[in-house]
C-alpha cells in the first residue's frame, strides 16, 4: 500500500483500574507509560515522538487536557498530540501511531491514554449529557443511559433476542476478568445469570450488572518500525490493519439495530491486512464492551458473525475463552470485567491481543492457537470505530 | 515476561471522609447561551404553532427531522421544508429509573424514538412517552416497536417554543 | 450554508440556555499528598530529587518529566529564603473591577531547585519588589494541606 515502515508493538503497560485513584492524571500517565517501556526495555531516550488519548476533559476537570497530562507521558520536549474520539479514543491512538511511523517519519512512538474519571460531581454524566443536542433533546431531560437503552431495545426487537443472552455476555467477561490484574474491586467476578438478571433496572433494558463502571486508569504501548523492532529481544506484534469510521451525529436518524459504521472500520483494516475471511482469519477478538449488547452488535459489525446470529454462537461458547473451535471475544474480560477508563480502556484491548499474540496472557491465555486478533474502539455520540487487527 | 501492571491506587470512601486523602475542590462556571441557528430556530418556532417541520433532500429523496440545513449524506444545502404529522410509530423505547445525577426514580421515564409521520422510515426524532403504563410490566406489554402514537401538545398560549411545547407522546389504538 | 438571498426569510433566530453541572473534587496524588502533608504537619516545603540528572524539582513530582524515571524517595527539605524570578502587580479581580489595594503574584524560586511556587507576596509596597530579593513564607496557624497554609510570603529577614 507504499507505507514506509511495516509498524509493531513492542511493549505494553497498564495501571489497576480503580473506582477512585489517588494518583493524578499525570502520575496515572506515567505509571503505565514507565511500565510500558520497561515492557520493552527501552526508555524515554529511545522514543522519538508521543501520542496521547484521552476521551474527555470534564472528567478529569482539566481543560486542554493533552497538554496537562503531557510530562506524565513522556511527552516534555518531544512530537507529542492528542487524539479524541471519546471510547474510541484508546484505538485510535494506536493508529495515530501507526501513522507516525508507516509514514517512516518516526522508528518509535509512545502511546499513552489516560482516564480518571472520579473527579466529576456528583456524577460524570454531568458532563456526559452534553453529548445530547442542547436544542431538542437535553431540555427533555436526557441521561446518558437512554441511548444505549434505545439502542439496545432496538437490536433486542430486530433480533427478537432474549435478556439471558446479555446475561450470558456480561458473565463470561466478567468471569474472564477475575484473572485480569489490572481489574477493578468489585467488577469481576463468578455470577449467575439469575444475578445479573435480577440486578437493578438502570434504563430498561439495561440493568446494572451488563454496564461497565465508572473509572480511573492509564494504558501504554510502545510502538516502532520493523528494523526497530528486529533489534529488540522479543518477537513484536505487528499492526497489521487499522481502519476507522464516523456515522451521523443524528443518531435518532440511524439504524439502530447494525453499526454499519463498525463494519467500514472493519473492512478497512481487514483489506489493509490483506484478509478475505474474518472469521477463519481472525482468532481472538476484543470488541468494545462498555454494555452487554455492545459486545454481541460490534462482533456483528466486526463480521466475525451473520447479523443476529451471535446470540446463537454465544450459547455455543464460540465466543469463551476456552473454546478451540471459535473466536474467544474479550477474553481479558473486557469494560464489563476489568473496568472502564473511556481512553485506556481501549488501550486495555491492544494490550490484551499484544499479549495474547506473545504467548503472555497467563490465566487468561486462550486455548486454540492464536496468530492474528482484533482490537475495536466505540464511542462519541455511538457513532465512531476504531478498528486495529495485530498479527504475529 | 509478566503483564507489566504499576500504580492506579484505589481509595477508599473512608480516606475520602475522614480526611486522610488531601482534596481540592474546584466549582466550574458552565452557564452557555447557544444559538438555535436557522434550521432549529425554523423547528422550534414551527412548535410554538403546533407544527412540526421537517425538511426534504431531493437528492437522495428522504425526509429528514430534526431538519438541517444540509444533508449530511448528499452533503449540499437543504431548504424544502416540509409540515409533518405529529402522529407516528416507535423505532424504540426505554423504562428509564435513573436520572443524569445517578439518583433513583420511582415513577420511569419512556424516553423514545418515533418516526413521524411524513418523516422517511427509519427518521426518528427523541421524546418520552406518556400515558402508557405505570410499571414495567406494564410498559414492556404496551409498547413495541411499530406501537403507534400522537403527540400530546401543551396548550397554545403555553408554548414557548421549545421541544417541551410536546409534553410527551401517547400511545394510539391497538 | 445560508445565501444572501435566503436571509430575508429567516426564522426568529432562536436561543436556549443551559448549563453543565458538574463540580469537581481532585486527589493531590501521590506526590501532592506528600509535600502538602509535610507543609500542614512539619511547615516544610519539600522538593523531590530525580536519581538521573540529580536535579530538585518544586513542586516535587513522582517522576522526572524530563528523564522519565521515579524521583528519589528522600525528599529535601528547601532550606533558606527563595527568591523572586518574577513578578506581577494586580489592579483588577477577575470581573475586571479595581481592586481594593494592588496584589503583588511572585513566581519564587530556590538556588537549587527546578521550578517554583507562585503565591502572593506581602509585606511590601509594589514598588520595593525586586527580582532576585529573598522572600519567606508566613505560615498558617491553622492548616490543612493546600497552598493557602502558606498566608503569603515576605521579604525574608536578614537578607
Amino acid at each position: 500500500m507504499g507505507y514506509k515502515n511495516k509498524v509493531a508493538v513492542v511493549g505494553a503497560g497498564l495501571t489497576r483500574f480503580v473506582r477512585r485513584a489517588l494518583e493524578t492524571p499525570r502520575e496515572l500517565a506515567f505509571a503505565a507509560a514507565s511500565a510500558a517501556l520497561e515492557d520493552a526495555g527501552l526508555t524515554i531516550d529511545d522514543i522519538q515522538c508521543v501520542v496521547f488519548a484521552s476521551a474527555s476533559d470534564p472528567f478529569d476537570g482539566v481543560h486542554m487536557k493533552g497538554e496537562y497530562v503531557a510530562d506524565g507521558a513522556g511527552g516534555w520536549g518531544k512530537p507529542y498530540m492528542r487524539t479524541c474520539l471519546g471510547g474510541g479514543s484508546g484505538v485510535m491512538s494506536l493508529i495515530t501511531a501507526w501513522y507516525h511511523v508507516a509514514s517512516g517519519r518516526f522508528d518509535t512512538c509512545l502511546v499513552v491514554a489516560e482516564e480518571k474519571m472520579s473527579p466529576a460531581m456528583p456524577h460524570p454524566q454531568g458532563a456526559f449529557n452534553a453529548i445530547y443536542d442542547q436544542f431538542i433533546e437535553r431540555p427533555l431531560g436526557v441521561n446518558l443511559l437512554w441511548i444505549f437503552s434505545l439502542e439496545m431495545n432496538r437490536y433486542m426487537q430486530a433480533h427478537g433476542i432474549p435478556m439471558e443472552t446479555f446475561a450470558r455476555v456480561a458473565q463470561k467477561n466478567k468471569r474472564n476478568g477475575m484473572d485480569h490484574p489490572s481489574a477493578q474491586a468489585s467488577i469481576a467476578g463468578d455470577f449467575t445469570l439469575q444475578q445479573i438478571l435480577n440486578s437493578e433496572v438502570m434504563a430498561w433494558p439495561v440493568l446494572r450488572l451488563m454496564v461497565s463502571p465508572i473509572s480511573d486508569g492509564a494504558g501504554a504501548l510502545v510502538v516502532t518500525s520493523e528494523s526497530f523492532a528486529r533489534r529488540l529481544s522479543r518477537p513484536p506484534v505487528w499492526v497489521e490493519g487499522v481502519g476507522w469510521n464516523m456515522d451521523s451525529s443524528y443518531w435518532t436518524n440511524r439504524d439502530l439495530a447494525y453499526p454499519a459504521y463498525v463494519e467500514k472500520a472493519a473492512r478497512m483494516a481487514y483489506e489493509m491486512a490483506g484478509l478475505t475471511d474474518p472469521r477463519r482469519d481472525i482468532h481472538v477478538a476484543e470488541p468494545h464492551d462498555p454494555f452487554a449488547y455492545k459486545e454481541l452488535h460490534h462482533l456483528e459489525g466486526l463480521l466475525l458473525a451473520d447479523r443476529g446470529q451471535v446470540p446463537r454462537l454465544l450459547e455455543q461458547g464460540f465466543w469463551d475463552r476456552d473454546t478451540t473451535t471459535g473466536i474467544p471475544s474479550s477474553p481479558s474480560g473486557g469494560l464489563l470485567g476489568v473496568g472502564n477508563p473511556l481512553a485506556a480502556s481501549g488501550v486495555m484491548k491492544i494490550a490484551e491481543i499484544f499479549w495474547q499474540l506473545q504467548g503472555r496472557a497467563g490465566a487468561r491465555q486462550v486455548r486454540r492457537e492464536v496468530r492474528r486478533g482484533v482490537a475495536q474502539g466505540w464511542g462519541d455520540l455511538m457513532q465512531v470505530a476504531t478498528v486495529a487487527v495485530l498479527g504475529k | 515476561m509478566e503483564q507489566k501492571i504499576r500504580g492506579g491506587t484505589s481509595l477508599t470512601d473512608h480516606a475520602l471522609t475522614a480526611g486522610e486523602a488531601l482534596l481540592t475542590h474546584w466549582q466550574v462556571k458552565s452557564d452557555y447561551r447557544w444559538d438555535a441557528g436557522a434550521a432549529l430556530s425554523r423547528f422550534l418556532e414551527g412548535l410554538k404553532h403546533g407544527q412540526i417541520l421537517g425538511i426534504h433532500c431531493p437528492q437522495c429523496r428522504r425526509t429528514l427531522v430534526p431538519p438541517r440545513v444540509f444533508c449530511e449524506r448528499c452533503f449540499r444545502p437543504l431548504e424544502q421544508w416540509v409540515p409533518l404529522y405529529d402522529t407516528g410509530k416507535l423505532i424504540t423505547y426505554s423504562v428509564s429509573y435513573v436520572n443524569w445525577d445517578a439518583t433513583r426514580r420511582r415513577t420511569p421515564e419512556i424516553p423514545a424514538v418515533i418516526e413521524l409521520d411524513g418523516a422517511s422510515p427509519g427518521i426518528g426524532i427523541l421524546h418520552l412517552l406518556g400515558e402508557a403504563g405505570g410499571s414495567l410490566s406494564e410498559i414492556t406489554a404496551r409498547l413495541g416497536a411499530g406501537t403507534p402514537v400522537q403527540a400530546v401538545w401543551k396548550p397554545a398560549a403555553e408554548r414557548e417554543g421549545a421541544i417541551t411545547d410536546i409534553r410527551y407522546f401517547r400511545p394510539v389504538g391497538g | 450554508m445560508l445565501r444572501p438571498e435566503q436571509k430575508q426569510d429567516l426564522p426568529v433566530l432562536r436561543q436556549v440556555q443551559g448549563e453543565i453541572p458538574i463540580s469537581h473534587r481532585y486527589t493531590l496524588g501521590v506526590a501532592g499528598e506528600r509535600f502538602f502533608k509535610a507543609m500542614r504537619d512539619q511547615r516544610q516545603l519539600l522538593a523531590s530529587p530525580c536519581p538521573k540528572c540529580r536535579d530538585l524539582l518544586l513542586p516535587p513530582k513522582a517522576y522526572c518529566p524530563r528523564c522519565f524515571v521515579a524521583t528519589a524517595e528522600a525528599w529535601s527539605p528547601l532550606t533558606g529564603p527563595g527568591f523572586v524570578r518574577g513578578f506581577t502587580v494586580v489592579h483588577r479581580d477577575l470581573d475586571e473591577l479595581p481592586l481594593a489595594a494592588p496584589e503583588i503574584v511572585a513566581l519564587i524560586g530556590w538556588p537549587e531547585v527546578r521550578g517554583g511556587l507562585v503565591h502572593r507576596l506581602q509585606e511590601v509596597e509594589p514598588q520595593q519588589v525586586a527580582l532576585g530579593m529573598a522572600v519567606e513564607p508566613v505560615w498558617a496557624t491553622q492548616r490543612t494541606g493546600c497552598l493557602a497554609d502558606i498566608l503569603h510570603f515576605r521579604p525574608a529577614a536578614n537578607h
